[in-house]
């Protein structure tokens, strides 16, 4: 009786599942080892796979990791202490987490917009702040050279995900006991000393979780690089690339086959994650 | 008596639902989807008339360039319609077209009409006519007249006479060339036009590549155009701008010489808003010994073979390409007519902007390419924003750039 409740409850689940993540998948999978173009569909076995590897800009491998680099890195410095100090009451917190969401909730092609604008080699916000403070002397078109667009693309990128991984290690602070911290002090620690030597070991997990929602979302970069340069070699991502190739010149095998092999790339973090937990939790 | 009543309540409620069907099926044969880029905004008063006139209403759905295509596309290979009428691009003749997924048009349009309506070819595949051109989209090149004349130079005419033009220009002002650089579709459309301008075709008739070749007008132009960005005669900004950035920014009165400007433009670089409207001209494109050319990408509507009311659709295309509709399109919103007859019309009665200028390019208007547009146009298109962005910023040369592009048209055109 327990037992057919239970699937009665979690049969609607299922059910969307299998019809918007599943069958798409599955559907996806063997797509992949089809030529299909509108009227034509032809089965070329791996030939997609090959394809790929072959065609693919290997540009597209390079920024795609570069942005998981810089995003994963910076997002992890900057939102992990921005929660330890959120953790503390203080005037207006509740104003400061209202506005950190803000990023959050921007829709990516709008967020591209905002900082096409700051980044504007003539009238860009950026230039008129650096140009204020002495920094440089002329206008930069910021955008033209490919470090500091890879870097800047990653920065809009960074900007969206901190309010999100602040949030979640914030309520993991929330979650160690005062006791802790008092302790630390009673010890002798200084507050970067809590942080490093008691806090961060405790939210190891949560940490690496973080990480890999970083790579994954870096990984799936789109709505700001087209915004901010087009298709340009320079910056493009591999979603862009996989975009051109089913939407622009109409590979739709091609197309899927790349998306899996993102998918699966994006993935491996995971994988290695869980399995090392696994080992441990055997240990 | 109860069992009556609630007797006559059934048939009542049956015949209510019934005719609450009828009406509803009504309603929905009489409502047509309409998708199209933002452009097309059609002003609520010109919709209103097509309902009067039909008693069919419009709802227009647009959709930026980019999104409206991959709506197009993803729709089609869905197996549904993503409207009743949708943009249709040249582009996509040889593959949506040809495989079924757009109606025939071509027994909607009379001889006569065929003959008046430009571009038609360049939507036909095979006696088959897949879209009802709609924007007659060839090149012009404006120039800001305050300008020139301020820096005491004539209008150019030739090539030769535009390079001394810009680079005297230059000495008053930086960014006298607007033309964009980034790697978006619009960045391919003035190599497009020099190439002619200089005389020669991007593609011969057996689609071999002729700009490889170090003298030839495809090689001319795009050294023309990469040396003009890095001699600071375009904006050092136009590595990141659109098609659409150009415009604008012309419109608000930076540069001199929108070098492959929209024919739409007519009326938005004279309209109220525009910084330039009593400075700006329209001239012909320069071109080598003076001979100017031009080319149209025109664009088209068509029907969806899934779309739910054909003939609704019909009706909707055939008002829109009626004489009096193309005037009202053309001056409301800047939608250059596709009917010779209306741009002479117009021209006449002296409600078409640079109508003299308009005039004498029209015979001048050529297809693009020698045949019409390739399957793997697209493709073809994307590499050669990507070459043209990289060459602009350095990355590779003008010689690098033209020979990866040369084998990268010649694999795709032997894939197909």
């Amino acid at each position: 009786m327990k037992n057919k409740f239970v699937v009665f409850m979690i049969l609607p689940f299922i059910t969307l599942l299998m019809m918007f993540i599943y069958y798409p998948f599955f559907k996806s999978i063997y797509n992949s080892f089809y030529n299909f173009n509108f009227n034509t569909r032809e089965f070329i076995g791996v030939e997609n796979y090959i394809r790929v590897i072959k065609e693919v800009h290997r540009e597209t491998f390079f920024n795609t990791a570069m942005y998981v680099l810089f995003s994963v890195i910076i997002e992890i410095v900057i939102a992990c202490p921005l929660a330890y100090v959120l953790k503390n009451q203080f005037k207006g917190r509740g104003l400061v987490i209202a506005l950190l969401i803000l990023p959050w909730i921007t829709p990516p092609a709008v967020n591209g917009v905002i900082w096409r604008w700051i980044y504007d080699g003539s009238y860009g916000l950026l230039n008129d702040i650096l140009m204020k403070l002495n920094i440089i002397d002329n206008s930069k078109v910021w955008l033209a050279s490919r470090l500091s667009s890879l870097f800047l693309i990653g920065m809009v990128h960074v900007w969206k995900v901190i309010p999100f991984m602040t949030l979640v290690f914030l309520s993991q602070l929330q979650k160690i006991p005062k006791e802790l911290y008092e302790a630390g002090r009673v010890d002798g620690l200084k507050e970067n000393q809590i942080l490093v030597k008691l806090i961060i070991p405790m939210m190891k997990s949560t940490l690496c979780l973080m990480a890999l929602q970083g790579i994954i979302s870096a990984v799936q970069i789109f709505d700001e690089v087209y915004v901010l340069t087009g298709f340009s070699l320079d910056t493009r991502s591999l979603m862009i690339e996989d975009y051109l190739m089913i939407f622009s010149n109409l590979k739709m095998g091609q197309g899927t086959a790349l998306a899996l092999i993102v998918m699966t790339v994006s993935t491996l973090p995971m994988l290695l994650y869980r399995s090392i937990r696994i080992e441990k939790e055997k240990i | 008596m109860k069992k009556i009543i609630l007797c006559i309540m059934l048939v009542g409620l049956f015949i209510g639902c019934g005719e609450k069907k009828e009406k509803q099926a009504a309603e929905k044969k009489k409502k047509i989807t309409v998708l199209v880029a933002p452009w097309y905004s059609f002003p609520e008063t010109l919709l209103q008339e097509f309902t009067a006139e039909s008693g069919i209403e419009v709802e227009v759905e647009n959709l930026a360039w980019d999104s409206m295509k991959n709506k197009v596309v993803t729709a089609v290979s869905a197996g549904t319609s993503p409207a009743d009428v949708a943009q249709f691009t040249s582009g996509w003749v040889g593959s949506l077209g040809k495989d079924g997924y757009f109606e025939d048009l071509s027994g909607y349009l009379t001889e006569e009409d065929k003959k008046d309506m430009a571009n038609i070819p360049l939507f036909s595949y095979e006696g088959k006519l897949f879209g009802i051109p709609t924007y007659n989209d060839f090149r012009l090149t404006y120039i800001n007249k305050k300008k020139f004349m301020d820096a005491g130079i004539k209008v150019p005419v030739t090539i030769t006479e535009l390079s001394a033009s810009l680079e005297k220009l230059n000495t008053i002002e930086k960014g006298s060339l607007m033309v964009p650089y980034s790697a978006t579709s619009a960045t391919a459309t003035p190599w497009f036009l020099m190439t002619k301008a200089y005389g020669g075709e991007v593609f011969d008739e057996n689609w071999n590549p002729l700009f490889a070749e170090k003298g030839s007008a495809g090689y001319k132009a795009m050294e023309f155009l990469i040396n003009a960005y890095k001699n600071q005669l375009v904006d050092p900004n136009a590595v990141t701008y659109s098609g659409s950035d150009v415009v604008s920014n012309f419109k608000n009165g930076k540069g001199a010489v929108d070098l492959a400007g929209w024919s739409g433009n007519v009326t938005v670089y004279t309209a109220e808003d525009s910084k330039i409207k009593d400075d700006v001209q329209a001239i012909l494109v320069p071109g080598l010994d003076g001979n100017s050319r031009t080319y149209s990408l025109a664009e088209s509507f068509g029907i969806p073979a899934k779309a739910e009311n054909k003939a609704e659709a019909v009706e909707f295309l055939l008002w829109l390409n009626r004489k009096d509709i193309m005037k009202k399109t053309f001056t409301e919103m800047g939608i250059f007519p596709n009917r010779i007859s209306v741009i002479k019309e117009l021209s006449n009665e002296g409600k078409l902007p640079f109508g003299d200028v308009v005039a004498e390019t029209l015979p001048k208007i050529e297809t693009l390419f020698v045949n019409a547009k390739p399957a793997w146009y697209s493709e073809f298109i994307t590499e050669t924003v990507t070459v043209i962005n990289q060459m602009a910023k350095g990355s590779i040369s003008v010689d690098e750039g033209l020979n990866k592009l040369s084998d990268f048209s010649i694999r795709v055109r032997d894939e197909k």
